[in-house]
């Protein structure tokens, strides 16, 4: 990003010049970031609280990832599904990796799915005039 | 004035949308500062993109009511349940829930009800009286002053936040580098755009705002599988009737704790980044100190409900003094609010409350309204919680990040903001697990713009970057940031170490240097009084060092 900031055009009009905030902004950003490295080696390490990348449970991340993972296929699919069938989608499938599979569960899932969007894509589309994604499969339809 | 006040008047309390508007959001409120995991921050986050089709004051007056609804609510679940809604409500577990177990339930939350209620009267007529006077302060700021109060209210934003200064320093420059990106405001150039075309516009405030600290909270919320889909409490209490009556005449015999506690709340909001969480539990600390019945706390005492109740709603009117005055934000909510002003074109500062009077006054207005409809929704909002707290969690998260993309999207109805939500999201989702704060960085996005401005238009003025010392508001808040930096330091030092004894005495002395290059009687007063009070600082611990050696 230092090395970026070096090649912001200059205008030549003037006063202060359109890099000059942003280096500040990263070379303070570097010196805390080299405080902190050193920091952490001169800190001595408790070696019963010291963790290794082997030891981190990445589990803990599992539900994380799974949101990580609906939302970037929600919003990839959003061009061609639209908010109201991507949105319901999105939260149906969500509903169904975090809560886990049943067929009551996927009933009530699928229930939650459609009236929450449903109301919400209402709210915004004819309450608040906001034209939201239709997308591509409903348009064909 | 009076004709302005009564316009103000008219514009919030005889037109029933905005009315209709407010009632709503204090329920919202109420709920949001209830249910744990959420907070009022996120209530009000999630209340922004259904203010884009509003008017400025409708829009604020929503906001405001989920604000002011969100404090009473921390109350409700602490008290039936033993679990804090929010942070400004830790405080009031204390006696609050020993209380309700003792078989005082309508009491207790009556206490709690009508000391928010007292408190926030209390703050807001402070607000009237003092955001206009502050404003003319601020008439007197320089950029050169403008740019040193943002670095301020950044490096006050760290030391508060707790934990590592170094952590909040990085994420407080990172949130000034996430405002750089794309075109200058100055001279129009793009930077660190790589080649895209979407970037040239910047990251919107909305996105990067609802990313790193909605977004990054649910994902935290389902992070374990248990918690997850259990429902958001256990124990959910039951129903109560409110004792409204003995409750005010219980407070009403405790003015003092219910003035001095809201006094607190308000100097507390005053401050950047300090809110109710800090608040509430130094007004209940204060009240202990002060009570004769010292040993009843922590076992359903009147004033240690009246006490952290009473400050965390006077908070809120504190963050708005500044807010109001100067455009800088008092705590997350109130940068939210100064977004949602620059949505509709206007950017607070010391001319807003001069320049729209009637949106300013409108504001004072909706804070006093907002109380009446937090103690009138009290009875309704405690039904509809007893039914949301059956609710699981990942239900909730789910149903919500979905409201995200789409509110975000009715910001510029372009997709990209939310990838630039999602991205901020994983950010501040890793900063939160790597124990960055969040605050700093959000601070540092809202005002990012407005610092560079500053700088721009001081240098503009004069490449002398001395002025920033010789300039005595400039050199008056860069010693503030310089106090705030060292403030940790101070809190984890040795009581009666040299270096604790000098903290004070020294702060206060550097602070009166600029007071007495201000032109003014009055401040060359202030200036002598803080002198003689550091003197007697350190002449009260040399008293006490010559007397602990002898």
């Amino acid at each position: 990003m230092i090395n970026s900031s070096y090649y912001i055009e200059d205008p030549g009009y003037q006063g202060m010049k359109a890099s000059y905030w942003p280096r500040i902004i990263l070379w303070l950003l570097s010196i805390m970031s080299l405080v902190m490295l050193v920091k952490s080696f001169a800190n001595k390490v408790n070696s019963i609280n010291a963790r290794s990348f082997s030891q981190i449970n990445y589990m803990q991340f599992k539900n994380a990832l799974i949101c990580f993972g609906m939302f970037i296929f929600f919003l990839t699919f959003l061009e061609y599904l639209g908010m109201l069938l991507g949105g319901i989608l999105f939260v149906f499938g969500l509903l169904t990796f975090l809560g886990g599979f049943s067929i009551k569960k996927s009933t009530n899932h699928l229930i939650i799915s459609v009236v929450t969007i449903g109301v919400m894509w209402s709210i915004f589309t004819f309450g608040l005039k906001v034209i939201l994604p239709e997308g591509e499969l409903i348009r064909i339809w | 004035m009076i004709d302005v006040i009564l316009q103000a008047f008219a514009s919030i309390v005889f037109d029933p949308v905005t009315l209709g508007l407010m009632l709503v959001g204090t329920l919202a409120g109420i709920l949001a500062g209830a249910i744990p995991g959420f907070t009022i921050a996120m209530g009000v986050i999630l209340t922004l993109p259904f203010t884009f089709g509003m008017t400025a004051i409708q829009g604020l007056a929503t906001m405001l009511g989920v604000f002011v609804g969100g404090f009473s609510g921390g109350l409700m679940s602490c008290m039936l349940t033993g679990i804090p809604g929010t942070p400004s409500s830790v405080a009031t577990t204390f006696d609050g829930f020993p209380l309700v177990r003792s078989g005082k339930p309508g009491l207790a939350l009556g206490l709690g009800l009508w000391s928010s209620f007292f408190g926030g009267m209390i703050s807001a007529v402070i607000l009237v009286a003092l955001a206009p006077q502050l404003a003319f302060l601020g008439l007197e700021f320089g950029p050169w002053d403008y740019f040193s109060l943002i670095i301020f209210a950044l490096t006050i934003t760290v030391s508060l936040s707790g934990g590592n200064i170094v952590k909040g320093l990085i994420a407080g420059l990172l949130g000034l580098f996430a405002a750089t990106v794309g075109e200058d405001e100055i001279n129009g150039v793009a930077r660190f755009t790589f080649g895209f075309d979407e970037f040239k516009q910047g990251f919107a405030f909305l996105p990067v705002l609802i990313g790193l600290f909605a977004f990054s909270q649910l994902l935290t919320d389902v992070e374990d599988d248990k918690r997850a889909k259990s429902p958001l409490m256990e124990k959910s209490g039951t129903l109560v009737r409110v004792e409204h009556r003995q409750a005010i005449a219980i407070i009403f015999k405790r003015w003092i704790n219910l003035f001095r506690s809201s006094f607190i709340g308000i100097f507390t909001g005053i401050l950047p980044a300090a809110g109710g969480s800090i608040s509430n539990i130094l007004a209940y600390d204060q009240a202990k100190k002060a009570s004769k019945r010292r040993a009843n706390f922590g076992k359903g005492e009147y004033d240690g409900i009246v006490a952290p109740e009473a400050a965390n709603n006077a908070t809120a009117g504190g963050a708005l003094i500044m807010m109001m005055a100067l455009g800088i934000p008092g705590d997350i909510v109130t940068a939210v609010m100064l977004g949602a002003l620059m949505i509709h074109n206007i950017i607070p500062g010391p001319t807003f409350i001069q320049d729209e009077p009637l949106l300013a006054y409108g504001v004072f207005i909706a804070f006093f309204v907002a109380h009446f409809f937090m103690v009138g929704l009290q009875a309704f909002s405690l039904r509809i919680f007893l039914l949301v707290t059956k609710i699981p969690m990942y239900v909730l998260a789910s149903v919500i990040l979905a409201y995200c993309a789409i509110g975000v999207f009715a910001l510029h109805n372009v997709v990209f903001d939310i990838w630039v939500m999602f991205f901020f999201g994983i950010i501040g989702y890793f900063m939160k697990k790597l124990g960055f704060p969040l605050a700093p960085m959000i601070l540092g996005v809202v005002l990012g713009k407005l610092a560079e401005l500053n700088l721009a238009r001081a240098t503009g003025i004069s490449d002398d970057l001395f002025l920033f010392f010789l300039r005595p508001w400039s050199l008056f808040f860069l010693i503030m940031a310089v106090i705030s930096v060292i403030f940790p330091f101070y809190q984890d030092a040795e009581k009666g170490s040299k270096f604790s004894n000098i903290y004070v005495p020294a702060s206060v002395f550097a602070l009166s240097v600029p007071l007495f290059f201000m032109e003014s009687v009055t401040r060359l007063i202030i200036a002598l009084i803080m002198v003689g009070i550091s003197f007697y600082f350190v002449y009260k611990s040399f008293i006490k060092n010559k007397l602990l050696t002898n």
